[in-house]
């Protein structure tokens, strides 16, 4: 062990023991954090949608929907599909994580304030 | 007042480390906090096995903090400090890095620890590393004083650390679904031939120098190509990238990644 120096009490840093507390709390929290999630039990994917208020864009109205996942479980791929007077928008999103929430936005190219019926078509297991 | 200069420098020095730390986290983690399927791991892998990735990757820590470390500090206290120290850097650097690239999924507080978490164990992992890359004085590794088991500890830490930044990503998958099982025959030879010449010329330790090429071959590279393959099936499962695979595929997928590793785990000395 020529090129190390064996520790002491007088050679600890204060600033050593400082950053090594904060490293101790905050991996205690991330493991505390995901080992709930791992050992708790995991209710599949329960997906919703709320469609909020048109409002006008260039090409007609867009409705802003947010989508609620009350489940504990990520739902991936999820497809969203709104319908207002025969006119159907599409909206896809990566990922919905467990008892999390996204937005999608579904474009409709009528004149009229649109009446959006909105619906999850499905989703997969990532 | 001589204590007060001796502890000012003490902590003037530990400053300077930890510089060198946070340099180790980037220089390492950099292209994995930049690889879009580690965002959406943090989310969707299942969290039994984002828990068992960063409970496995704290002996690693250890073992490194101990063998390569980023302060020439060293004893039980010291290495469990810098341990520690390293994960703070991992978890800073991550969260910090990925906040500003806006990747963080804030949409639970799961799926945000989640993402951080996953990418702080290999940043902690570069930290560590830091001295032996940052330093300049490269012959101050730990590994000349390594004995047997410490060495296969040093493969297997090489391993990691050149495979990682592979292991997540979609081509490894697709390398695997492409290639032929004579071609993952051929993948597995040119792992250990390279394996075996690079331990063998570079020298591990010294202690090879007396052994013949076949001793040097069942002790070092054969092991050491277990252990990459033990390394690159761990990292797969934590990825949750070979589930519903057969056996063939989960195979090939194996020794895809394990290619890789394998010249990590040979160049162990140059890496950590």
């Amino acid at each position: 062990m020529k090129s190390r120096k064996k520790s002491d009490g007088a050679t600890l840093s204060r600033l050593q023991g400082l950053c090594a507390l904060v490293g101790l709390v905050v991996t205690l929290a991330a493991i505390v954090v995901l080992a709930r999630s791992a050992f708790a039990h995991q209710s599949p994917p329960d997906l919703s949608v709320r469609p909020e208020a048109p409002r006008p864009v260039a090409s007609g109205w867009a409705v802003e929907v947010r989508v609620l996942n009350k489940g504990d479980m990520t739902a991936a791929a999820v497809e969203i599909e709104g319908e207002s007077e025969g006119e159907r928008a599409r909206a896809s999103l990566d990922y919905v994580p467990g008892r999390g929430e996204k937005r999608v936005t579904l474009v409709f190219s009528s004149s009229v304030k649109p009446q959006a019926r909105v619906r999850v078509m499905g989703w997969s297991d990532p | 007042m001589e204590a007060a200069v001796h502890g000012a420098k003490s902590e003037l020095s530990y400053l300077a480390d930890l510089g060198r730390a946070f340099g180790g986290a980037l220089l390492f983690s950099l292209p994995l906090l930049m690889t879009m399927e580690m965002w959406a791991l943090g989310v969707s892998a299942p969290p039994l096995r984002r828990l068992a990735f960063v409970l496995g990757a704290l002996p690693v820590l250890y073992g490194l903090a101990h063998y390569a470390g980023f302060s020439a500090r060293r004893g039980l206290m010291n290495n469990t400090l810098d341990t520690l120290v390293a994960l703070a850097v991992g978890y800073v650097t991550s969260a910090a890095l990925l906040a500003l690239f806006n990747v963080l999924d804030y949409a639970s507080l799961t799926s945000a620890t989640g993402q951080i978490s996953l990418q702080a164990a290999p940043a902690a992992l570069g930290a560590l590393v830091a001295r032996r890359q940052l330093s300049g004085d490269g012959e101050e590794g730990g590994e000349d004083e390594a004995s047997y088991p410490g060495e296969l500890f040093l493969m297997l830490a090489g391993a990691l650390y050149f495979a990682m930044n592979l292991a997540p990503t979609e081509e490894m998958r697709l390398i695997a679904y492409l290639t032929t099982p004579l071609g993952a025959l051929g993948l597995m030879v040119v792992s250990m031939v390279l394996l075996h010449v690079i331990v063998f010329e570079a020298g591990f330790a010294g202690q090879e120098e007396k052994e013949t090429p076949l001793r040097a071959f069942l002790h070092f590279t054969l092991p050491g190509y277990a252990l990459c393959l033990a390394a690159s099936f761990a990292m797969l499962w934590a990825f949750a990238a070979v589930d519903g695979h057969g056996a063939g595929a989960v195979v090939a997928n194996v020794v895809v990644l394990a290619f890789p590793a394998a010249l990590g785990a040979a160049a162990a000395r140059l890496l950590v």
